[in-house]
C-alpha cells in the first residue's frame, strides 16, 4: 500500500512524503471491518503502524513531495468518478422509465401520472446537459488537457445529481425501491459516499470559487 | 489485444462459476420481480448457462427520452474492451456480489481474474506487463461498474491512483517490481490518506516516518482504507 507519512512536521504541506509499505511487514496490523452504511463488499477498514521499518527506497519520489504527488492525478480521479457517477444516474433513470411504464395504480401506468412525468423529464433533462460537459471533460482528460476547476466541478455536479436522481427513481419505485434486490436500492445506498470521498462537495466548490476569485 | 472476446470466454469458462448458484439466483430474482425480469434487457449472450443480467439494464436507445448525447468519445476498440468488461461483470461479479455484501470483502481471486481479463491498470505500458491503454480504457471499465452497481471491487483506488503514483513518481526499480504484479492482480494497492483527524485536509495527517539510516520507521494509524 501507498501511505502519506510526516516526514518533516515543520514542513506542512511539503513535509509529507509517499512511502510504499508492504502489508507483511512487522509492526503492520489492520483493525476491523469498519461498519459502513454501503459499499458492503468493501474491506474498508482501520489500519495501525506501530514501528514499520521500510527501506528509503520504498519512497515514491523526492523527501517532501507526497501532497504535490496526490495534487498531480486529482483532475483524473475526479473525472473518473464524475464518469461514474453520471453513468450510475443514467442507468437509474433508465430502470424507473422502464419500472413506471409497466407498473399499475389506480387503473394505469405510473408513468402516465403526470408526477412521474415531471420527475423523469427534470432529470433527464440534467443527465443530458450534463453528460455533454463530461464527455467533454473526458476527452481533455485523455489528452491531458483537464483542469482542477473543470474536474471539480464535473464531480460536483454528477454527484450531487446522482443523489437527487438516486433519491426520485427510488421513490417512484415505491416499495420496491426500499428493497435491496433492486437496484436501484443499492444505488440509493452506496452513492451516498461519492458526496464525500474523492474531495467533498464542499471542498469542490472551494476550488472552484478560489479559481473565480482569482485576482 | 489481452481482453478479446475468446481469451474471456476461456477465461471465464476456467473459473467455472456454479451454474446451480447462478440459477438459483436467477430464479430467486423471477420470484421476487416477476415483472420487471423480461424488462431487463440481456447485453449478450452469456457463455454459459442462463444467467439473469440482474443489475443491468441496457445501454440507453437514442429514441429513449433519458439518452445520452451521441457518444464520440469512444472507438472500436474500446467498444470491444466495454463488452469484455460486461461480459466479465456479468459472468464474475455480479451473480457474487450479494454474498460479498455479507462477507464485507470481494475474494481475493477477483483480483486475478481481473488481471488475466486485462481490466487492471489499463494505462500501464507494455514495458511494465500492462495493456498500455489510454485514459478511455479506464472511464469504460468504472461505466460498466456503475451501470452495474458493482461497488465492491476497489479497482480504482488499485489502477486510477496507486498504479499511477507509481508509475508516474516512482524509481525504476518500484516500477519494475509493482507494475507487473499490479497488472496481474498478484498484488492489490492500497492508499492510505485518511486519518481519524484528517480527512479533506492532508496537510493536518499525524502518521510519521523518521529516518534511521536506510529506513524509514513509520508509527500511526490510518481509516476508511479499502484494499488494506
Amino acid at each position: 500500500m501507498v501511505l502519506a507519512c510526516k516526514t518533516d512536521p515543520a514542513a506542512g504541506a511539503r513535509g509529507i512524503s509517499f512511502i510504499i509499505v508492504e502489508t507483511d511487514r512487522e509492526g503492520f496490523e489492520r483493525g476491523r471491518n469498519l461498519e459502513k452504511i454501503g459499499l458492503k463488499a468493501q474491506d474498508t477498514s482501520e489500519l495501525f503502524f506501530d514501528n514499520v521499518r521500510v527501506p528509503v527506497n520504498n519512497r515514491i519520489g523526492e523527501e517532501g513531495a507526497g501532497f504535490s504527488i496526490a495534487m498531480h492525478n486529482l483532475a483524473h480521479e475526479r473525472i473518473t468518478i464524475a464518469a461514474s457517477a453520471l453513468t450510475q444516474a443514467e442507468a437509474a433513470l433508465e430502470w424507473t422509465c422502464e419500472y413506471t411504464r409497466e407498473r399499475k395504480a389506480f387503473g394505469q401506468a405510473i408513468a402516465d401520472f403526470q408526477n412521474t412525468r415531471f420527475k423523469l423529464a427534470q432529470m433527464a433533462s440534467e443527465i443530458r446537459s450534463l453528460r455533454v460537459f463530461i464527455d467533454e471533460c473526458i476527452r481533455l482528460a485523455t489528452a491531458e488537457k483537464l483542469d482542477g476547476t473543470d474536474a471539480a466541478m464535473a464531480k460536483l455536479l454528477t454527484t450531487e445529481l446522482l443523489g437527487r436522481v438516486a433519491d426520485d427513481c427510488l421513490q417512484l419505485f415505491g416499495g420496491y425501491g426500499y428493497m435491496l434486490e433492486y437496484p436501484i436500492a443499492r444505488v440509493y445506498i452506496d452513492c451516498r459516499y461519492r458526496r464525500i470521498a474523492g474531495g467533498s462537495s464542499e471542498i469542490m466548490k472551494e476550488i472552484i470559487s478560489r479559481d473565480l476569485l482569482r485576482e | 489485444m489481452r481482453w478479446n472476446r475468446d481469451g474471456l470466454t476461456q477465461h471465464s469458462r476456467a473459473s467455472g462459476i456454479p451454474a446451480a448458484r447462478v440459477a438459483s439466483a436467477a430464479a430467486r430474482h423471477q420470484l421476487t420481480c416477476a415483472s420487471k425480469v423480461d424488462l431487463i434487457e440481456p447485453i449478450d449472450q452469456p457463455t454459459q448457462g442462463d444467467i439473469v443480467n440482474v443489475h443491468h439494464a441496457g445501454q440507453l436507445g437514442l429514441h429513449h427520452p433519458a439518452a445520452i448525447v451521441p457518444r464520440t468519445l469512444f472507438n472500436e476498440e474500446h467498444e470491444m474492451f466495454r463488452d469484455s468488461v460486461r461480459r466479465f461483470i456479468e459472468v464474475e461479479i455480479t451473480p457474487f456480489h450479494e454474498q460479498w455484501e455479507k462477507e464485507g470483502v470481494v475474494p481475493r481471486e477477483l483480483w486475478n481474474k481481473a488481471g488475466a481479463a486485462g481490466l487492471l491498470c489499463c494505462n500501464v505500458p507494455e514495458e511494465y506487463g500492462g495493456p498500455g491503454a489510454d485514459f478511455l480504457y479506464n472511464v469504460v471499465l468504472h461505466e460498466e461498474l456503475a451501470r452495474a452497481v458493482a461497488t465492491g471491487p476497489g479497482f480504482a483506488v488499485h489502477s486510477d491512483m496507486v498504479a499511477n503514483y507509481i508509475y508516474k513518481f516512482g524509481s525504476e526499480q518500484q516500477k519494475q517490481h509493482w507494475l507487473p504484479r499490479m497488472v496481474s492482480g498478484e498484488s492489490i494497492g492500497a492508499l492510505g490518506l485518511t486519518e481519524p483527524n484528517a480527512g479533506s485536509d492532508l496537510k493536518a495527517i499525524k502518521t510519521r516516518a523518521v529516518r534511521d539510516g536506510d529506513n524509514y520507521v513509520i508509527s500511526g494509524q490510518k481509516v476508511y482504507i479499502s484494499n488494506g
